[in-house]
């Protein structure tokens, strides 16, 4: 068996690797995604302060300490009994549009823009921001920083710090907001607005526009009839920070819904002999294997998962670009893993909307942002990070001293989606034993698409490795290389 | 010429500290135009950091399985191969933030970047103790760093 190995992901980056396994024709067989464990985090948190995790947690990953700050914080909510009055909850909220709203911007423009707006067939070394910049031209450019530095000042004026959080506490946060803040805050949330406005018009005219574009988002190797996840509110309507876990299936109809404190119940960890990684699946339909459809429990979470296992927007302009991309592409669900680009702009509407609403709230300058907590116990805390469902599992014992901790975290939640879009990209390309030299930006938009996040500790030495393809024959020796 | 100090690093994963620990050890010391942070983040954030500074220094560990542990390299950034991928995961590489910074041009870029890299063991274990072959070394480093700030 011939194997072709993708190794784009080093510890420059985060961690990962891509292995392709041919059959005896050449055509693929089989994929996998492998993930370094990180080792020992339950180890290291047992006998620690419980109040301690939502640093310790927003320190495991650089890319999203604010999903993992806040999971860890309503876990505590959860451990100590206690119910943050409202004015907590929406300062939490509130920071949370501001992490949604430079963690889209940065997907979007930096790494999903470079496919779509350079041009998935474009020459990689122009497939990059700064071929973004040459074809959306500069003043763009200069919009994308401006905005997605908003969104940082606004989770730093609510968080304390601005890439570690320090404010979640059990019960409540530990400031609240000024009526200065509120209207610093109001500004750049106008401005950011617009900005989303902005995007998605960007998005109409530079993908929707070409055919090309549009066939490829809808083509079969990028799409996955999988169930899909996301946390909504009472409504049916998207929610990051609160709510319901809701699954849907292949139809768009309900198939659970569950409170986060319920997850062990529904989602189960399925384990490879040959991967650290773990596939959750769906408990009441099973583990089929890495395949879609209704009887497999393969779901997925992110943007895309979020819009379809809601029936909408919570507010109105993100609900007007809801009904517009399923009007588009043919109704709910959409399984075209392309789309996650779109959704994320829509959401990137939605937090700048979401945001306008909290600041007009006249509990968010209360000065009430804290209850006393309870006797400690087990919590959960559940959140969607920008790139998907987090949960966050701990269990304190009577000193308030964790006594064991557990963490799915969103590309986990999609590992097997993941691995399935990349497999079956892999098949539109390799045949007969032929590996295209477009294969490893095709792969790569299909797991580009989900955001991932390998990445618990993204700021390591600043470099960049080159992406390379091994192609390994049945006895080991490498027959092709494929670098750029 | 005003200079920033980086620590990079995950002080909670075993020898990823060491660029973090450095800086600490660094910062009790008094210096004179020279702002001294941590820092766990890379590419874009990372470049952000240093804006309107001359000179930007940073420390980091790194596993290259090519010198020893403890090895310390001085780079700049020309000694980075320029990726020609479009870009990694959710993360935009620190060269290539480096190059959009510049040629947006709206804030400054540090003319002088410097980077100490030390050779590491283990940066996957969740730990706040390193390994001795790095924690003996570090005094080493931090010599080198504080010669780099000084010269």
């Amino acid at each position: 068996m011939k194997k072709v190995e993708i190794d784009p992901i080093t510890r420059l980056e985060g961690h990962g690797k891509i292995t392709i396994f041919l059959d005896e024709k050449g055509g693929v067989a089989n994929t996998y995604l492998q993930i370094p464990e990180f080792r020992g985090f339950e180890r290291f948190c047992q006998g620690r302060r419980a109040e301690d995790m939502p640093q310790i947690t927003s320190r495991i990953c650089g890319v999203c300490p604010v999903a993992h700050h806040f999971a860890a914080t309503k876990a505590l909510d959860s451990a100590f009994k206690v119910e943050p009055p409202p004015a907590a909850k929406k300062l939490r909220e509130l920071m949370y549009m501001g992490y949604i709203t430079y963690d889209h911007i940065l997907h979007f423009y930096f790494l999903g823009g470079p496919d779509f707006v350079v041009g998935p067939d474009a020459p990689p070394g122009e497939r990059n921001i700064l071929g973004v910049i040459q074809k959306a031209g500069l003043d763009v450019a200069k919009e994308v920083i401006k905005h997605r530095a908003y969104g940082q000042k606004i989770t730093a004026i609510l968080g304390g710090k601005a890439t570690h959080p320090v404010c979640g506490l059990p019960g409540g946060v530990s400031k609240s907001l000024s009526e200065d803040e509120v209207g610093n805050i109001g500004a750049m949330v106008d401005s950011c607005r617009d900005f989303a406005k902005f995007s998605l018009t960007l998005f109409d005219d530079i993908v929707l526009k070409n055919k090309d574009y549009v066939d490829m988002i809808v083509s079969d190797p990028f799409k996955q009839d999988t169930y899909n996840m996301g946390l909504v509110d009472s409504e049916n309507k998207v929610n990051f920070y609160d709510g319901l876990v809701r699954v849907t299936d292949q139809q768009g109809k309900e198939f659970l819904k569950f409170k986060g404190e319920e997850y062990s119940q529904h989602i189960v960890e399925h384990v490879e002999e040959w991967s650290y990684m773990k596939y959750p699946y769906l408990k009441k339909v099973g583990w089929k294997g890495l395949e879609s459809g209704p009887e497999s429990g393969i779901y997925r979470v992110g943007s895309l998962a979020r819009l379809n296992a809601a029936e909408g927007m919570a507010t109105p302009m993100a609900q007007e670009e809801y009904k517009r991309m399923y009007e588009t592409l043919g109704g709910r669900p959409v399984n075209s893993t392309l789309a996650f680009h779109w959704a994320r702009l829509i959401e990137l509407l939605y937090a700048t909307e979401r945001a306008g609403e909290l600041l007009k709230d006249p509990d968010i300058t209360s000065d009430h942002v804290r209850n006393p907590v309870g006797e400690p116990g087990e919590g959960i805390g559940v959140v969607e990070a920008a790139r998907g469902t987090l949960i966050h599992h701990y269990n304190v014992d009577e000193n308030g001293l964790i006594e064991k901790a557990n963490l799915i975290v969103a590309t986990t939640n999609n590992a097997g989606a993941i691995t399935m879009s990349i497999r079956d990209a892999a098949r539109g390309l390799i045949q007969n034993g032929n590996v295209g030299e477009g294969i490893l930006n095709k792969i790569e938009m299909a797991f580009r698409a989900y955001d991932p996040c390998f990445a618990c500790a993204t700021h390591s030495l600043p470099g960049e490795m080159p992406l390379r393809v091994d192609v390994v024959d049945s006895s080991g020796n490498i027959v092709k290389v494929i670098e750029r | 010429m005003n200079t920033i100090l980086i620590g990079l690093g995950n002080p909670l994963l075993t020898d990823d500290a060491v660029g973090i620990r450095a800086v600490r050890a660094l910062s009790k010391e008094s210096w004179k135009d020279i702002d001294i942070e941590e820092a766990s983040v890379g590419g874009m954030e990372l470049v952000e950091m240093m804006l309107g500074y001359g000179r930007a220094v940073m420390v980091d560990s790194m596993i290259t399985g090519k010198s020893s542990i403890g090895a310390i390299t001085r780079m700049v950034p020309d000694d980075f191969e320029e990726t020609r991928n479009a870009s990694n995961l959710h993360n935009v590489g620190f060269i290539q933030a480096l190059k959009f910074w510049s040629s947006v041009g709206s804030e400054s870029v540090p003319k002088d970047i410097v980077i100490y890299a030390m050779e590491v063991e283990d940066t996957y274990t969740f730990s706040e103790t390193m390994t001795p072959g790095v924690e003996n070394a570090l005094p080493a480093l931090i010599e080198r760093v504080r010669g780099e700030l000084l010269g």
